[in-house]
């Protein structure tokens, strides 16, 4: 296949060379041969226009679709005697222009992206079961120093022997909220050498760093081989005598003052465009489709979580479809640099993959018909009706499973792979294991639009086997022939109305989704870790959103991750008070999220009903910048959960429900859960 | 702090109406005489031209940013001729070519990122589209006899040195090889005698600004290579993490050999450093991030992690000068606003989190603080009367005087510590009561007129910390009683060229803390006081070259006296300069019983410097900049060992030799 593709993209390149960049074309007025541009466009249109989100969705979605442009019909250039190839001459140096033919366009660098900042209040998330023997999805937000009791005590009064009982005078009490701030500043520039050839990258700088983080007397000291063999904490630094003194923050960096660096780089990936033909990318990208249910870019301001891939992409549009097939590397298993001592010890090695068995390849190819974002303004504004739809797939195959056993650990933890020729030797490097997995996601999506209509679905669905999904291997626990089945399926729908009577101030929106749930497995958060513990059958039907797919503030957002096995309804209004043509939006929202799951089951109260949730918003956006959407940016949100019995404790035959016991002892009823936030930003 | 926010977002909601009404008045009302600049007025139109809004809005095309930069945005282009006419217009008799320099001066200062400061350079000027500021340099340091010969005390017992006896200030800089017999010998002398440590280190620093309009900007703060030592990451060398192959159980090791660096000897390039893998620090390093909105009308709003100076820069040092190693940076929401002539600053910080939940097998998840309980919290209020630097320079110009000033107060508190968990990733971590808090107030002052300028920032810190210990509890609380004053008088003239000074300053020392390092350990209290009184300046604060600067790596516990002269033998209006300086430094501890000779005088340093700028790049400041220092320090008692020692040898002379090179820009 990928000897297909090489051949391919050798014969599109040489389809490209022959308009080489000195004989193409320059873009018309009004043209935007560049793909970024018009999704841009489009969807900033469908965020004024639309409002679908729960809250102003400043920089839209990258990639609804590998668009490649309005394309010109193919005009072959005239050749060219290559003796009259003009000679190199400063560019623009003529006012005739017959004296300057025109000529590529010098490099220009350009920049996009927001630094964003958000002050957060999370109270109640453990919906007051928080003990260690409650599910991970509560646990998971349990404050440490609850109803602990710190040296000194937490009371009053400092108390050297303090009273050691959870619930007395000298404990921190039940203090269950989460209070701090995070920040994160994001670059996207884009170089382009020429209208068809560009390259793009996507930094991000303190990625979701927790303010106050760093501070100066906070250092990890690596392990020294004379005490434990980890990471520990420095206990004093110089200057630095207590956290009182601390009078700076330093910079970021994995593993000296944090498990990140102060600037990561999640994307790099080069474009280029034959005119006539369409366009090759390649690189790490960033992938969307649709609304963002399975594959989702994550460039929304307020986004946390993103598609990124790394990919060969083709993509084309012909007859008014456009569409793309792409080959990615999706996981690569065991690297050699990382395997062999020999490459280890230096760091100038080219990293090679060990082999191909243990690889998951991966194939993504999309059809879709698309009404071109300034045409189908138009269309909308003449009174007319715009209908878009596509069809995107994914196949994913893996053979075996493979991993260093000894990359960091002086001891493999699991059986090592045996050398089939001397059974007696076991391979102490490489460990493979049989997986024969495969795995077909078709996601249907479709839009409509008129007047102030949007009506938009997309709808997924997985299916696969799953030979094997155990990593560990030993004579207790030996390798069977058991397989599992994938079978899973979702659909999101969006759907609002901006009242055309009130100058688009006024919408009416309202959403729904459903996610197959799995009954075999206990609890819908991805915080439960347990969503491979089949009780029954060997079927995963658990459907898990994008996390960026985001419907709420607490519920799906936050305790469960992502919506997964589960439907929500989600009715909302909004009215934007001020809404300037040049960017400038203050408005308020409210929406009512009810969430009932799958399969009652599957909850954490045998009951389907998991709780109801009111978010409420108020939004600003300046209109500083020279794009739309640029500009300052305020958000402060409040949401608040009220969690049903399918959140709850299990109960008896007699109703009673089965709190564990302890001290202090443990509320039986659900306490709700608050949500306060404050986004403070500047999109650029 | 959400009140705060609150209370901002209601008032940029508020400045487009305020604006409108500005622009149907067609005369934009700045606030102060400092804002009525024809930059401001110009720029102010824009904003508040509704009525050249389109009926639809089409999204505008995309920034541009040219790789190359521009030496000037044209906005300050435009306002140029207007500034230089009003400068012709106020005083004919000037230099006409004096008046191009300082007018470009300043309008090109305005291009740079804000000061650290908040009352420094508030902006009121459009600025570029793409700003990029900041420095490269290289310095040659060579650091000779910088533990002033202090080679520890003949144990009577074993005959041998005894190096661990001696404090940590001075065996920091002692080399290691120094009393070492290596295998194969050292020479004639078998062990290694030298007592020099010479080397090179560099920085890049990057600091660009991202800016929307003249309201809406992003800063950020890049160093790249950060004070690496040049040489220090061959190819040949490459940590092993623990328990891999080759390397050791239980810690990282550096492998005998490299594939195609067989010894050490034929290291050929030098690989990127990389923190843990041949270095303790990355490549490159985000410093800072931060954003700045701005209402005309009402003020501005910053946020992220930014730079924090006051004053001289005793207590914060944005440390923003191209021979700066150290600076304070802070997690910051931070409002500033002018009310009659006054600027006032109000801003929180998240100054410790303590303890977050860091996702170690997790790395898309979202980190968050595990509980607040243990969080440093600080706030901080200023008030600042600072003249703009234009009409300053005009009043100065015309025989008046300048008198600024300000007050800056810091309130710190924490309630619990988490800083005993020796796991630092630990979801579960474990708590001590620290009931700690501190009061510390700032204020600032700075006379100038003609060529004197007089300035003087004097602070406090008071304040109570619970228990110190990390692991347990003691119920023996610890006051915080800290003074330090730092003053700085300069008298200017033949053209400027001529510059004579004296800078004191003076750090309240303790008498129950043994030593004047930071190395030290200055919270561990010798007698039953529990007083905590030693005041530590800014490590970026800098009086000399070595003993202050490097043996205890800033101001402590003392005073010092600093007379020095200087003169710009060249001194050229577009920024070239060319000089010489020669400062003396003497410095007495504030508490002899403090002091490692248990004698109040500390030494007399003597420093010598040449510095060279050339006029190149768009700025004044920038081009290439050279500089060559040398310093010698002679200790006196108080540096010496205790009188109680017997037989105690002397301590010698220590000297430094350092040549910078850089490219500021």
């Amino acid at each position: 296949m990928r000897f297909l593709l090489s051949t391919g993209f050798l014969a599109f390149l040489i389809a490209s060379s022959w308009h080489a960049p000195g004989q193409a074309q320059p873009p018309a007025e009004g043209e935007l041969s560049e793909p970024g541009e018009l999704d841009a466009s489009g969807d900033e249109s469908l965020d004024e226009d639309t409002g679908s989100l729960e809250t102003p969705e400043l920089r839209a979605p990258e990639l609804t679709m590998p668009d490649i442009g309005d394309l010109p019909d193919i005009e072959l250039p005239p050749e060219e005697d290559e003796e009259e190839t003009p000679v190199a001459i400063p560019v623009n140096d003529s006012a005739d222009p017959t004296a300057n033919p025109w000529r590529r366009p010098e490099q220009t660098f350009t920049f996009e992206g927001y630094m964003r900042l958000r002050a957060v209040l999370w109270n109640g998330f453990g919906l007051s079961r928080d003990r260690d023997e409650d599910p991970g999805a509560f646990r998971y937000f349990r404050n440490p120093d609850r109803n602990v009791v710190p040296a000194g005590g937490c009371g009053d009064n400092a108390n050297p022997t303090p009273d050691q009982s959870p619930t007395g005078a000298d404990s921190c009490g039940g203090q269950d909220h989460h209070r701090f701030a995070s920040m994160r500043l994001r670059l996207r520039p884009t170089l382009s050498l020429s209208d068809e050839v560009r390259v793009h990258a996507t930094f991000d700088v303190f990625d979701n760093m927790v303010l106050g983080s760093t501070p100066a007397g906070l250092v990890y000291e690596p392990p020294t081989g004379s005490g434990s063999d980890q990471f520990t904490r420095a206990s004093r630094v110089p200057g630095v005598y207590s956290e009182i003194y601390n009078d700076t923050q330093n910079p970021q960096s994995s593993l000296r003052n944090s498990l990140r660096d102060s600037i990561v780089v999640r994307r790099a990936w080069a474009e280029v465009s034959n005119r006539g033909i369409g366009q090759l990318r390649i690189g790490r990208m960033g992938s969307h489709w649709g609304l963002g249910m399975v594959h989702n870019a994550g460039n929304d301001i307020d986004g946390d979580y993103s598609t990124d891939v790394d990919r060969i992409m083709f993509a084309t549009q012909l007859f008014g479809l456009s569409g793309f097939v792409s080959y990615d590397f999706a996981d690569q298993g065991v690297q050699r640099l990382l395997a062999e001592d020999s490459i280890r010890n230096s760091l100038r090695g080219i990293p090679y993959d060990a082999t191909n068995s243990d690889d998951m390849r991966q194939i993504s190819a999309a059809l879709a018909w698309r009404t071109e974002e300034g045409e189908a303004q138009e269309r909308i504004r003449q009174g007319g009706s715009v209908f878009d739809i596509g069809l995107h797939i994914t196949a994913r195959r893996q053979s075996f499973f493979g991993r260093l056993s000894n990359s960091f650990s002086s001891t493999a933890d699991f059986e090592n792979t045996q050398d089939r020729s001397d059974p007696d030797n076991i391979v102490t490097t490489y460990a493979f294991a049989r997986r024969d997995m495969r795995v077909y996601t078709p996601d249907l999506w479709m839009r409509f639009r008129t007047g102030g209509l949007r009506l938009e679905l997309e709808a997924a669905l997985t299916v696969g086997e799953i030979g094997n999904f155990e990593n560990v291997f030993s004579e207790a626990q030996p390798y069977e022939e058991d397989p599992y089945r994938l079978l899973q399926f979702a659909l999101a729908f969006e759907g609002d109305y901006r009242v055309p009577e009130l100058d688009n101030k006024l919408y009416i929106r309202f959403a729904g989704g459903f996610a197959t749930g799995d009954r075999d497995i206990d609890g819908l958060s991805w915080n439960d870790r347990n969503e491979l513990d089949q009780r029954g059958d060997r079927t995963f039907s658990q459907f898990s959103f994008h996390p960026n797919y985001r419907v709420d503030l607490i519920l799906w957002r936050h305790i469960m991750g992502r919506v997964a096995g589960a439907m929500y309804l989600k009715p909302g209004l909004g009215y934007d008070i001020i809404r300037s043509p040049r960017g400038r939006l203050f408005g308020l929202s409210a929406d009512v999220i009810y969430s009932r799951a799958a399969f009652e089951a599957q909850t954490y109260g045998s009951d389907p009903n998991l709780g109801l949730e009111l978010n409420l918003a108020a939004y600003y956006r300046s209109e500083d910048g020279p794009g739309f959407l640029d500009g300052f940016y305020a958000s402060f949100q409040y949401g608040v959960l009220f969690p049903f019995q399918g959140l709850g404790y299990l109960t008896d035959e007699n109703g009673v429900p089965e709190v564990p016991t302890g001290s202090p002892a443990q509320n039986p009823d659900l306490t709700n859960a608050q949500h306060l936030r404050v986004i403070l930003g500047v999109q650029y | 702090m959400r009140k705060l926010t609150l209370m901002w977002l209601c008032l940029l909601l508020a400045a487009p109406a305020l604006a409108q009404d500005a622009a149907q008045d067609e005369a934009p009302a700045p606030e102060s005489a400092e804002e009525s600049t024809p930059e401001a007025a110009d720029s102010e139109v824009e904003p508040g031209d509704e009525g050249e809004v389109e009926a639809e809005a089409e999204p505008e095309p995309e920034l541009e940013l040219e790789l190359e930069p521009e030496p000037e945005p044209e906005p300050q282009l435009e306002i140029d001729p207007e500034s230089l006419e009003l400068e012709v217009d106020a005083d004919e008799e000037e230099d006409e070519a004096e008046d191009v320099t300082d007018d470009a001066v300043d309008l090109l200062a305005e291009s740079e990122p804000p000061s650290s400061d908040p009352t420094v350079a508030l902006p009121t000027t459009p600025q570029p589209i793409f700003g990029l500021h900041g420095y490269f340099r290289t310095r040659g340091e060579v650091y000779d006899n910088f533990f002033l010969g202090r080679d520890g005390l003949i144990n009577p017992t074993s005959g041998l040195r005894d190096l661990s006896a001696e404090p940590g200030a001075f065996r920091y800089f002692r080399p290691a090889d120094r009393g070492l017999t290596p295998a194969g010998g050292c020479g004639d002398t078998e062990a290694c005698g030298t007592d020099r440590l010479s080397f090179a280190n560099m920085r890049l620093r990057l600091a660009p600004t991202i800016s929307l309009s003249d309201d809406v900007q992003v800063h950020m703060m890049i160093d790249a290579f950060d004070n690496l030592v040049l040489g220090s990451t061959p190819e040949g060398s490459a940590y092993l993490p623990p328990g891999a192959a080759g390397g050791m159980s239980g810690q990282f090791t550096n492998p005998a050999r490299s594939p195609g660096v067989p010894i050490d000897s034929f290291a050929a390039t030098q690989n990127p450093s990389q923190a843990l893998r041949n270095s303790g620090r990355d490549s490159i390093y985000v410093r800072r991030a931060w954003a700045s909105v701005r209402n005309r009308d009402l003020g501005q709003l910053r946020f992220g992690r930014m730079g924090s100076h006051w004053g001289l820069g005793m207590l914060a040092n944005g440390g923003d000068g191209i021979d700066a190693d150290f600076s304070s940076d802070v997690d910051r929401v931070m409002a500033v606003t002018k009310l009659f002539g006054i600027y006032a600053i109000a801003a929180y910080d998240f100054a410790s989190q303590g303890q977050t939940n860091q996702l170690t097998n997790d790395l898309r998840g979202v980190p968050f603080d595990l509980t607040g309980q243990d969080d440093v919290r600080q706030y901080v209020f200023a008030l600042a009367r600072r003249e703009e630097e234009r009409a300053a320079a005009e009043r100065l110009a015309s025989g008046n005087w300048v008198l600024e000033g300000g007050l800056y107060y810091v309130f710190r508190s924490q309630f619990l510590s988490s800083a005993g968990n020796t796991d630092p990733f630990a979801t579960d971590p474990t708590f001590v009561r620290r009931d700690a808090r501190a009061h510390i107030p700032d204020l600032w002052a700075r006379f100038r007129m003609g060529g004197l300028r007089l300035e003087v920032e004097a602070a406090a810190i008071i304040g109570e910390i619970g228990n110190i210990e990390n692991v347990g509890y003691t119920d023996d609380p610890y006051r915080l009683l800290q003074f330090g004053v730092a003053f700085e008088g300069e008298y200017r003239l033949l053209d400027d060229k001529l510059s004579i000074r004296l800078y004191t300053g003076y750090a309240t020392g303790d008498a129950d803390v043994n030593g004047l390092s930071a190395r030290d350990g200055l919270l561990a209290q010798e007698g039953d006081n529990r007083t905590v009184s030693a005041f530590n300046f800014h490590p970026n604060y800098r009086v000399d070259l070595i003993l202050w600067r490097n043996i205890m790596e800033r101001v402590s516990g003392a005073w010092y006296l600093r007379p020095g002269v200087s003169y710009d033998l060249i001194k050229s209006p577009f920024g070239r300069l060319f000089g010489a300086s020669l400062d003396v430094v003497y410095s007495r501890a504030a508490q002899e019983v403090q002091t490692y000779g248990s004698d109040p005088n500390l030494g007399v340093e003597i420093d010598f410097a040449l510095y060279y700028r050339s006029e190149d790049g768009p700025e004044i400041f920038d081009g290439f900049y050279g500089m060559f220092q040398y310093g010698v320090l002679f200790p006196l008692a108080g540096l010496g060992y205790a009188p109680s020692v017997e037989n105690a040898p002397g301590i010698s002379t220590a000297q430094s030799l350092r040549l910078v090179l850089g490219v500021q820009y």
